[in-house]
């Protein structure tokens, strides 16, 4: 947190307030250097690439009908026809783990839009108006008390179990995370000259928060997503487990898990590929986040 | 796993509502249509007396005070540690047991018991007609008091005599007060209860059983050890006196793999709820037996007939057309479930022979996809009417069920109907079944006789009727079968009530489950009871 409050400082200067461009080609060009040169980071994104192409090109390269029940072939190990084998109903895992992969990103990327919305507006009004802090601050605390995927649990308890609902409960989840990295960036940088500069020459508090102050917390934001998005992955994963989440026939790789647990013994495949899968899209997400943040981070780009 | 139980749980409560002696009048001796009883390793040597038997189950009791509730781990608990007046013998037939011998008045109205007088409770306090007095008394206000609708008064002349006065004469009331009947009957030590307070059941429980309980850590396990003047069994145990084992191990096991595997390594000697997908992995293992064999059970889905799809009787019809049996036991059972071919278990007296029964949950998609043209929905994929779609919500609160649904789903699919599948935990299934929230919902059900028929009537709604039909016909028919005293009559009656329900398509049934039981060569002589499973064990010893 304090790295990216660093940050803020050395790169904003006061002259440059109104002529700021967050991306301009030089800066896009030195992250890229910076970037690039992280191999573990380059490995992340390769492998959410992976992910996302198979789950943007899903309906044309599933082999099988994710839903098509044969029974006869039930509990089939990989071969040749069904690449990753058959679960209890005979169904094509390696379909049903193509068709889980557009759930499991779809809930990641919407789940996290969704904290990073409110919990930046909740961190920007904390931060720049005293009066609404310790207001928002304490409901923040309150959320923050609860363990993360109780919260999430009690959410699905009071929405019923569904798609949205688990895209909601693990958004909501995420809200004290953002606001609170929001809130101190905030509060670091409206200190600075240039925002009194601004407020000098006649800008309206809100033309100040979310023009020159809120492009800031943007790094951090973008940051704190990468991992964030791994993490919400996680968590849908978790509440599908338990039967929380998307509802069967549907298919999504933490139900898989759940759904094969039973038969680990005879059929191992079940749970191991939508295991590994759920493993390596979120590692790669974690990847890809610490090397978004070494690049984005300017104390490291001297190095 | 620990759900499926837990619904059981429910359902058994409901159907001691149905079964219970309400307007009970069935046939003083039970029929012995109950047979299904599995012996397994007959004759093994001599028995050995000492060693350790460890059973175990995936849920535990909740307390062993006799009658207060109805979890079928609490009943099974209860055989070990209780007895009752008279009880059952594999064969259905009801026995002396704790009452050495009962006759009837001529009226039928005054139903007078002579006790034993040989029995101590664990405690050593003597077993006297004041507990039993005592016993019933307090039953009258536990929920499970249906059993006893028809009792006016019960008295003690002397210490060793007890009479029942009834208001109407009943044939169901020897049933009813047999430890059998879901063990509410059994006789605890009714000085302690009073003295225990709400501790009994919990810390403190005496009972005159062929097991004393030492030690009960909830939802881990429960140490009963051998009670050394136990004399009496169940007439049809070849032994009478106390039985061999010297501690008696139940363990809480939720997880169906955690129970296969501790077979597998021997930490215990016998699983009793063995997941059908494990049964062939046990099979195959050295030392091991499976016995899987019928149990008086029917699992079906049964449609709210308050919603306005499933007052069309074509599309009830549809349904149980379109859905292929034999699939699910085969593929989602492993072949461990009879597929219904009809409503009632054909074990249980009155069923309709299955010639009769099976045309009307035949398969047959071509039927289900013309009586839903003929009722106006048409479509290629999901079907439509009047811009509304073909769809409908079934509740469930096993995983079990969710799995069997899943394949029920798919076959519906084909004739064009889109079923939804809640799955609920079994707290939220009853009220929102109760309250009447549900299209549709699949119960796990068991019961000992026809009887429970009494779910369906109109007395029984919400609960246990939570598919809220009302008939006036369905009603009168069951009226007429517990008022009669002819047994022939009663199970014509129970065929025609099985027919009106297959005929109305009131409910859809699936299957048959059975017991499916693991155990290590060391343990002899187990005999299983088709309604009660372990139930006394009194014969059982280890090596």
């Amino acid at each position: 947190m304090s790295e990216h409050s660093a940050s803020v400082r050395s790169t904003h200067l006061p002259g440059r307030v109104e002529s700021r461009t967050p991306a301009s080609p030089s800066r896009v060009r030195v992250f890229w250097r910076v970037f690039s040169r992280n191999q573990l980071a380059v490995v992340g994104a390769v492998i959410i690439a992976c992910f996302l192409g198979v789950a943007i090109l899903a309906p044309w390269i599933m082999p099988f009908d994710p839903l098509e029940q044969s029974l006869p072939d039930q509990l089939q190990g990989p071969s040749s026809t069904h690449w990753l084998g058959t679960d209890e109903f005979g169904r094509d895992i390696l379909s049903r783990m193509i068709a889980g992969s557009r759930v499991s990103l779809m809930v990641g990327v919407i789940a996290t839009g969704i904290g990073a919305i409110i919990g930046t507006a909740a961190g920007l009004l904390a931060g720049y108006y005293r009066r609404l802090d310790s207001v928002i601050m304490r409901i923040m605390d309150i959320l923050l008390a609860f363990p993360s995927i109780l919260l999430a649990i009690a959410v699905i308890a009071i929405l019923g179990p569904s798609l949205t609902n688990v895209m909601i409960a693990v958004g909501i989840r995420s809200v004290p995370t953002y606001a609170r990295l929001v809130r101190s960036t905030v509060l670091s940088t409206k200190t600075h000259d240039y925002v009194d500069a601004a407020r000098t020459i006649g800008c309206r508090e809100s033309i100040i928060m979310v023009k020159h102050v809120f492009p800031n917390c943007v790094n951090t934001i973008i940051v704190l997503s990468s991992l964030q998005v791994g993490d919400a992955i996680l968590t849908a994963s978790i509440l599908s487990f338990l039967g929380l989440g998307v509802q069967p026939p549907d298919p999504e790789w933490g139900q898989m898990v759940n759904a094969g647990r039973g038969y680990i013994r005879d059929a191992p495949h079940i749970t191991t590929f939508p295991g590994l899968a759920l493993f390596l899209v979120v590692m790669g997400f974690n990847l890809l986040g610490d090397g978004l943040r070494d690049a984005l981070d300017p104390r490291m780009k001297n190095t | 796993m620990v759900a499926i139980e837990q619904v059981e749980r429910r359902v058994d409560r409901r159907e001691l509502l149905a079964t219970g002696g309400k307007i009970g009048l069935l046939a003083a001796t039970m029929p012995a249509a109950l047979g299904g009883v599995k012996s397994v390793a007959a004759q093994d040597g001599d028995p050995v007396t000492g060693g350790t038997l460890t059973l175990i189950r995936q849920d535990d009791a909740l307390n062993l005070t006799p009658g207060i509730n109805s979890g079928l781990a609490d009943i099974a608990a209860n055989f070990f540690l209780y007895d009752a007046l008279v009880i059952k013998d594999f064969n259905g037939e009801v026995q002396p047991a704790l009452a050495e011998s009962w006759e009837s008045s001529e009226d039928g109205l005054t139903w007078t018991f002579n006790l034993r007088q040989d029995v101590q409770f664990h405690s050593g306090e003597p077993f006297t007609s004041a507990h039993v007095v005592d016993h019933v008394e307090r039953w009258l206000d536990r929920p499970t008091s249906t059993k006893l609708a028809l009792l006016e008064s019960v008295e003690a002349p002397d210490d060793y005599t007890v009479v029942f006065t009834l208001s109407s004469p009943t044939l169901v009331f020897l049933n009813n007060i047999s430890q059998t009947e879901w063990a509410y009957a059994s006789i605890p030590n009714m000085n302690k209860v009073a003295e225990a307070g709400d501790e009994y059941g919990i810390t403190v429980v005496d009972g005159t059983g062929p097991y004393i309980l030492e030690e009960w850590v909830q939802d881990d396990h429960m140490t009963l050890v051998r009670n050394p003047n136990y004399a009496l069994g169940n007439p049809v145990y070849e032994n009478n006196g106390p039985v061999y084992p010297d501690t008696l191990v139940i363990r809480i096991v939720p997880e169906a793999t955690s129970r296969t595997n501790m077979m597998e390594t021997s930490e215990a000697d016998l699983n009793l709820h063995v997941a059908p997908r494990d049964v062939e992995l046990l099979s195959g293992f050295g030392g091991l037996t499976v016995e899987s064999f019928p149990r008086v059970s029917s699992n079906h889905i049964g449609f709210n007939m308050e919603k306005p799809l499933f007052q069309d009787i074509n599309v009830r019809r549809a349904v149980t057309h379109a859905i292929r049996r034999d699939e699910i036991t085969q593929f989602v059972m492993f072949g461990q479930a009879d597929p219904a071919e009809g409503y009632l278990h054909p074990d249980v007296p009155g069923a309709l022979p299955r010639e009769e029964s099976q045309q009307y949950v035949a398969y047959d998609a071509d039927l289900a996809r013309q009586l839903l043209e003929e009722s106006g929905w048409v479509g290629d994929d999901i079907r439509e009417k009047d811009g509304q779609s073909l769809t409908f919500t079934t509740y469930v609160s096993t995983e079990e069920g969710e799995q069997i649904l899943q394949v029920v789903q798919d076959h519906l699919k084909d004739v064009g109907i889109d079923m939804q599948i809640s799955r609920l935990d079994p707290a939220a299934f009853s009220d929102a079944t109760m309250a009447g929230e549900h299209d549709a919902r699949f119960i796990p059900m068991i019961y000992t006789t026809a009887d429970h028929m009494y779910f369906f009537i109109t007395d029984s709604i919400p609960s246990p009727n939570t598919v809220f039909y009302s008939n006036a016909e369905f009603d009168e028919l069951f009226a007429q079968s517990q008022t009669s005293i002819d047994e022939e009559e009663r199970n014509a009656l129970f065929g025609q009530l099985e027919t009106h329900l297959l005929d109305q398509a009131v409910v859809v049934p699936i299957q048959h489950v059975r017991w499916i039981f693991a155990q290590q060569e060391r343990i002899h002589d187990a005999r299983y009871h088709n309604i009660h499973g372990a139930y006394k064990l009194t014969d059982t010893w280890v090596d």
